[in-house]
């Protein structure tokens, strides 16, 4: 076993203990996973520690298990981010809202910024929120106190809670400010396209395990439903997309670590992969499963609509298909492109 | 790359595809081919795999001895992905170099190495693969191709079916059933022949393909004698030997480049129309790319790579038809070349077989699907 395959099974054995604990404690499942994180020291994975491959195979074996937890918002992005842009954060989980910036002003009142954000994930459990901001003639990140803002939740489709946020119009400390250059956006774009690969990577493959173990020992017409052709052609189709989105996605996560600097192809393909993955994986799991695995009592869904939201959220594939289409087809040599030499 | 076998570096690695782009760009230049779909079934041209072979560009792993250059699976794959990406006609020799090679240095003799490797690998001895048969397509042990014992050898009888270039080669690999002779019970035991063709009792049928092409043949075996010195392998054991082969061969980039050429012409004029799509499509290249790399690197540790060859081979193959969909639906809008349009037309042709050969999509599926179960 070499070290990644040792890391993600040490998270894995890790995550599966937490979710026993949280069963027999009747405890909350989420902070059962997360304090299991902590105890690893793996929350600081890619920021304050250890590198960014290494926080990557974490968010794979993390996505692959049941339980819903902040890892890629919380340690992929807020507390990279946060240190790039020089902000303190509290210890425990931090929110981000990255898609949409709010407006920021500077005079000799201070600094404030204002607008609304939509769909804050994790906001109910994050100690402070992190946001972007545009104003001044630069962008922003800049620290909020979730707490304080109107706010109405409502369910993702993975079941968790997002908010929408009414931020009026706050000042902004000192402290809570910091530049978001444009070296940093756009690592910030990279981080979050690899984190999305490598955490719908995770998701899809325990949702086409689950598919396969299903259909194995689902009987119907006297024999397991994998002996059916249809049956296993579907799941051999899910396996297949996987196969590609993994094999892609771990390229982009070899060349991350070895070069400390993305490539726009590899990461590009790797999300993109997986994006386009997501939608059939998910609905061949739960075309196989029947109606059993759309029960809330089954855990299929927690993977599936954990693709539906990852891709939905953080994956963005349609900006990276016109990125990268766009590179490919005005290359001298589209091929001399793929294969890394032009 | 890690465990056993050669590594390269990547300066290495580079160096080496750039020098067979020269080599294509000259070959190009001096109108030695044009550039063709599907050129590894269809390409057949013993002039450029004998250039080819010059170059030491067949045989790359097989040991120096053999007229090999012990070089590595990477190394392997940087070739041919370069050549068949420029739609070289390597037909002649790609059965040779992706099978027989290997087969020949797992199962074969010395002695039948040293015959066999030597001219191979200079790109001037071609085989085919005789496996199908008239009733055994997917269900290929249904074949009911025999052999008898003979004094000094065996007599070979059946017909074989969908043996690419027979009419062009020197040998046909031919399966056939075997007496049983102590085997294993309820396994049909069959073994490996190498039938030196053209031969008075072998008759060779060209089958012409949609568009007139003539690749398939029909193979025709009459009481043909095959000397003990040219069985392949253990008698008894062919069945397992060919499905290995099989196994090992279905995920090179032959299984998502075979409409590449087109592709690439198709770049070169409207490359930066409909870029979004596009995006999506290079996204599914280097993803096959990726994988099939990997089972390059995991042939060279020796591991099993049934699996994962089977899956490439499927999302690969469908990959190379999706391609020839993206062209032809922009075609009408942005019209097309002489050139591109030639190469459309030929990838049309050959699209509906991308996923028949080398095991249908239908039969790769249950061997993974029963593989993952």
């Amino acid at each position: 076993m070499n070290e990644d395959e040792l890391l993600r099974a040490t998270v894995r054995r890790a995550l599966a203990d937490a979710q026993d604990r949280a069963a027999g404690e009747g405890i909350d499942a989420t902070d059962a996973a997360w304090a299991a994180l902590e105890s690893l020291g793996v929350t600081g994975l890619g920021a304050t520690t250890g590198s960014l491959a290494d926080a990557l195979h974490v968010l794979t074996e993390v996505s692959a298990a049941p339980v819903a937890t902040p890892y890629l918002e919380s340690c992929l992005l807020a507390a990279w981010l946060a240190g790039e842009a020089g902000i303190g954060i509290p210890d425990g989980i931090v929110s981000v809202a990255l898609d949409r910036p709010l407006d920021l002003v500077r005079d000799r009142d201070g600094t404030r910024v204002s607008g609304s954000l939509r769909g804050v994930r994790w906001l109910d459990r994050g100690r402070a929120m992190l946001v972007l901001a545009a104003g001044d003639n630069a962008s922003w990140v800049v620290r909020l106190d979730p707490g304080a803002l109107p706010q109405v939740r409502n369910l993702d489709a993975d079941g968790v809670i997002r908010a929408d946020v009414t931020v009026g119009t706050v000042a902004v400390p000192q402290d809570a400010i910091g530049r978001l250059t444009d070296d940093v956006a756009e690592a910030l774009r990279w981080r979050r396209g690899l984190a999305a690969a490598a955490a719908l990577v995770g998701a899809m493959d325990t949702a086409v395990r689950m598919a396969f173990e299903h259909s194995s020992s689902r009987v119907q017409f006297g024999r397991p439903i994998i002996s059916f052709q249809a049956v296993r052609n579907a799941l051999v189709v899910a396996a297949g997309e996987v196969h590609l989105a993994r094999a892609a996605t771990a390229r982009a996560v070899e060349i991350t670590a070895a070069t400390a600097r993305p490539d726009h192809l590899a990461v590009g393909a790797a999300v993109l992969r997986a994006s386009d993955a997501a939608g059939e994986v998910a609905r061949i799991a739960h075309q196989v499963h029947g109606a059993m695995g759309t029960t809330e009592e089954h855990p299929l869904w927690r993977l599936t609509m954990r693709l539906w939201v990852l891709r939905d959220t953080h994956a963005n594939a349609d900006a990276w298909a016109a990125a990268l289409g766009r590179r490919f087809g005005e290359a001298d040599d589209p091929w001399a492109y793929v294969t890394g030499t032009g | 790359m890690s465990g056993p076998g050669p590594r390269t570096d990547a300066d290495a690695l580079l160096a080496l595809r750039l020098e067979v782009r020269r080599f294509l760009a000259a070959a190009l230049d001096e109108g030695v081919f044009e550039p063709g779909c599907d050129g590894w079934l269809s390409g057949f041209s013993p002039e450029f795999s004998a250039a080819v072979g010059e170059r030491g560009w067949i045989g790359l792993t097989w040991p120096v001895r053999y007229g090999g250059q012990e070089r590595s699976h990477l190394e392997r794959f940087t070739v041919i992905e370069e050549l068949l990406a420029a739609g070289a006609p390597v037909a002649a020799h790609w059965f040779a170099d992706r099978q027989i090679g290997p087969s020949l240095l797992r199962h074969g003799t010395e002695e039948q190495r040293e015959r066999y490797l030597p001219s191979m690998a200079r790109g001037t001895r071609y085989f085919a693969v005789g496996l199908s048969e008239p009733e055994a397509g997917s269900d290929l042990a249904a074949l009911t191709t025999t052999a008898r014992r003979a004094n000094g050898g065996w007599v070979v009888t059946g017909t074989k079916v969908w043996t690419s270039n027979a009419h062009r080669v020197h040998h046909v690999l031919v399966l056939a059933r075997t007496p049983h002779d102590g085997a294993a019970a309820g396994r049909v035991p069959m073994t490996q022949f190498i039938v030196d063709v053209p031969s008075p009792d072998v008759t060779i049928r060209p089958i012409r393909t949609i568009g007139g092409e003539e690749h398939f043949c029909e193979v025709f075996l009459d009481d043909v004698f095959v000397p003990d010195r040219c069985v392949l392998g253990v008698v008894g054991e062919g069945w397992t030997q060919a499905m290995s082969e099989l196994a090992d061969e279905r995920s090179g980039p032959e299984r998502y480049l075979s409409t590449m050429p087109m592709f690439r012409a198709w770049l070169s004029e409207f490359g930066t129309d409909d870029t979004d799509e596009l995006g999506h499509l290079v996204a599914n290249l280097v993803a096959l790319r990726e994988a099939s790399l990997a089972v390059a690197g995991a042939l060279e540790r020796g591991e099993d790579v049934s699996l994962a060859g089977a899956l490439v081979k499927d999302v690969g193959t469908r990959f190379e038809q999706e391609l020839v969909d993206f062209v032809g639906a922009r075609s009408p809008r942005l019209g097309r070349s002489a050139v591109l349009d030639g190469l459309l037309v030929g990838a049309v042709r050959h699209a509906p077989g991308f996923t028949l050969r080398g095991g249908t999509t239908e039969i790769l599926r249950s061997i993974v699907g029963r593989g993952l179960a």
